[in-house]
């Protein structure tokens, strides 16, 4: 019998308790190396791709077992895994267009972190107006040569595989045109360059294909079908990634609290009211959501509502956090207030990336207006 | 049968007790008929118990009688007697006639010019005594839908001990579901207008600026929605903190969205002759009642940095 989400919230909790924590360094290269460990640490416990079929590696758990832990992981201020890319945005799309062999090769590998993957979609031409995209995969016999350029690639650097949208139909309507390429990081023709973001770290990357040449089924789902699964793909992005991020969000929040604990002037406790009032909203909204993707309603345009929502709550809190340093809040070891100045401020630089990545703010209120409440269109 | 077909049935009644009824068309805050179709469908007796000739039921089923009030704007003391009533009977208090409940000073009191009795909230406890032994000086409402008068020389009666934290918790967090009600309606009515009014030769809701409004009004809305239905089933030492941020989020909430509706309605809005007026006067009167946005902020905020990180009791 499956184990009640309460009894697994409770051994999750004890788990995490014991758990020697991930050093985080604040180097980028060996941070990132301590949370693809702590990634394998999570894996072998049981702890990773809870709700994903068990002969694949996952524990076949539920959308609530997963969301259960990602509370409890959260709550014990320890970090999410290397993979979070791997797994909350390629791999459940992954899952369900992978025929059985991409499965058995991709998705075991996949969640215990041996291989990780990243996102191969926006291009210097192509951001808002992503199905634009100029990345070209030209079949020569069982074979498909890539070649163009992607940017905004988190992760690129560490990545294994990455998922690229590429047009393999130039002559048929653009959206038409695109298919969903795997494609393996390794291979000669593949160059990864860093691009140092405000905040000072490299998570972004440009990644180019020069005639990259690819297995023709190395493809998910058939020619053509590209531009459908890249918004599942962002959809899983905005709504189930919006709510794992709330709850690091939430924590964030119980930190500003704690470091104001009795300095409690009037304008603070306005503006941390405010804030709580914001975050008690996102929190029912995501029960809500958690309801709806356990009833497996996948590629919601509430997922847009949630992501919207996300980005909104996220830059309030940093801003609050920034603004209540004061003076001090580009003076790296500053606490004025008890809050630590630059982990505020670079927050509030991080913060700023909400509301552009997964479909910028602008673009997802078209897609509410148009797709929730059944406007007419702008095109 | 749970809660939740209770809440289920409850929501299909109230919508279509309301659908048959005027929207929104009360001049002088009170409709005899209207008033009658509340009593008579059982909306003052969700909350008194069973033995008392009540539904014995709680607050997530009589929210969504609010939430339709609020979408039709019923008008009438119902927060009074459908809410402070029953929870003053079960303190042990014998409540007769046409109810008004005064906080503070009395100034601004909903519907004391036609009260008969009064429930005068004190520390630790209410008092209820005849309105006819206080002063009474009915006040003009700029909102058609409730009326309004101040109260003044208050006899002094006994106290009726009860948790006033949770009466008023209770008064929040149905006047927080009406305040979502009335945002619905406004955002469905904006979205309607917009699909339908046209200009430069296409709808409104062609135009990505109108869109934009109207996206972010449905955002709020959704999260509105969320917290109410989330909130009316905290218990216990949770409610008075549900109840505070409810109806904080839905005061600084529902107004914005009602104001986005009358802007993407334009001229017409404006004018009497469109219903939108009267839900945006109802909201401005229910956005300051028993607290409003700012004020119950800072006092969460105030909350929140006394305790620290003390866990919050969950609902």
């Amino acid at each position: 019998m499956t184990e009640s989400v309460e009894e697994y919230r409770e051994r999750a909790r004890a788990w995490l308790a014991a758990v020697e924590r991930p050093h985080l360094s604040d180097d980028y290269d060996e941070r990132f190396a301590a949370l693809r460990q702590w990634q394998r640490t999570l894996y072998d416990a049981g702890w990773i791709g809870i709700q994903w079929p068990s002969e694949l590696g996952g524990q076949g758990l539920s959308i609530r077992h997963s969301l259960a832990f990602a509370e409890e992981l959260a709550r014990a201020r320890l970090p999410a895994p290397a993979g979070a890319i791997s797994l909350e945005v390629v791999g459940p799309t992954l899952l369900r267009h992978g025929t059985p062999d991409q499965l058995r090769r991709f998705v075991p590998k996949l969640l215990s972190g041996e291989e990780l993957w990243c996102q191969g979609f926006s291009e210097p031409g192509a951001g808002s107006d992503l199905a634009s995209l100029a990345t070209r995969a030209v079949r020569e016999g069982d074979e498909l040569v890539v070649t163009g350029q992607k940017v905004w690639t988190s992760w690129a650097t560490s990545a294994d595989w990455c998922a690229v949208l590429a047009r393999t139909d130039p002559d048929v309507p653009k959206h038409k045109g695109i298919s969903y390429l795997l494609v393996d990081c390794r291979l000669p023709g593949v160059t990864v360059k860093p691009v140092v973001q405000m905040t000072g770290d490299a998570e972004f990357n440009e990644i180019f294909f020069d005639e990259v040449r690819i297995p023709v089924d190395s493809m998910l789902g058939d020619f053509g079908d590209g531009w459908k699964l890249a918004m599942e793909t962002l959809s899983h992005e905005r709504g189930g990634y919006a709510i794992r991020r709330r709850l690091e969000n939430e924590s964030a929040f119980l930190d500003l609290v704690t470091g104001l604990q009795g300095r409690g002037a009037d304008d603070a406790a306005q503006l941390v009211g405010e804030l709580f009032v914001e975050l008690k909203t996102f929190e029912a909204q995501s029960r809500l959501t958690a309801d709806r993707l356990f009833a497996g309603d996948v590629g919601s345009p509430l997922d847009a509502v949630d992501k919207l929502t996300l980005s909104r709550t996220e830059q309030h809190l940093y801003a609050v956090g920034s603004e209540l340093t004061g003076t001090q809040r580009m003076v790296v070891g500053a606490e004025p207030n008890g809050l630590d100045a630059e982990e505020w401020t670079k927050g509030l630089l991080y913060a700023r990336a909400a509301s552009v990545y997964g479909g910028s703010a602008q673009i997802l209120r078209t897609l509410v207006a148009e797709r929730l409440l059944g406007l007419p269109r702008d095109r | 049968m749970t809660v939740e077909s209770y809440a289920a049935d409850f929501a299909a009644a109230a919508e279509d007790l309301l659908t048959g009824l005027r929207d929104a068309e009360w001049e002088d805050g009170f409709s005899p008929r209207d008033w009658a179709a509340a009593e008579e469908a059982g909306w003052l007796d969700v909350l008194r118990a069973e033995e008392k000739g009540g539904l014995g039921l709680g607050l997530p089923e009589l929210g969504v009688i609010f939430r339709s009030v609020g979408r039709h704007l019923f008008a009438g003391p119902l927060l009074e007697h459908a809410v402070a009533v029953p929870l003053v009977e079960a303190a042990g208090a014998e409540v007769d006639g046409f109810v008004a409940v005064v906080f503070g000073d009395g100034a601004g009191t909903r519907y004391a010019d036609r009260a008969d009795t009064l429930i005068v909230v004190r520390d630790g406890g209410v008092e209820v005594v005849p309105a006819s032994a206080a002063t009474i000086m009915p006040r003009r409402s700029l909102d058609p839908a409730v009326t309004y008068g101040d109260v003044s020389r208050l006899p002094g009666g006994d106290l009726v001990p009860l948790d006033v934290d949770q009466l008023v918790a209770a008064l929040r967090l149905m006047a927080a579901c009406e305040l979502a009600g009335l945002a619905e309606r406004s955002l469905e009515l904006a979205v309607e207008y917009a699909k339908q009014r046209e200009q430069f030769g296409r709808p409104i809701g062609s135009f990505q600026a109108v869109q934009h409004i109207l996206a972010e009004m449905a955002r709020r809305q959704h999260g509105l929605n969320a917290l109410v239905e989330s909130a009316v089933a905290a218990a216990g030492e949770a409610r008075p903190l549900a109840g505070r941020v409810a109806k904080a989020a839905t005061a600084l909430g529902s107004r914005e969205i009602v104001e986005g509706s009358l802007q993407v309605h334009g001229g017409i809005a404006f004018t009497v002759e469109h219903v939108l007026h009267r839900y945006y006067k109802h909201v401005l009167g229910l956005e300051h009642l028993y607290g409003g946005g700012r004020e119950l902020s800072r006092e969460l905020g105030r909350m929140l940095l006394e305790r620290g990180r003390e866990p919050w009791p969950e609902w």
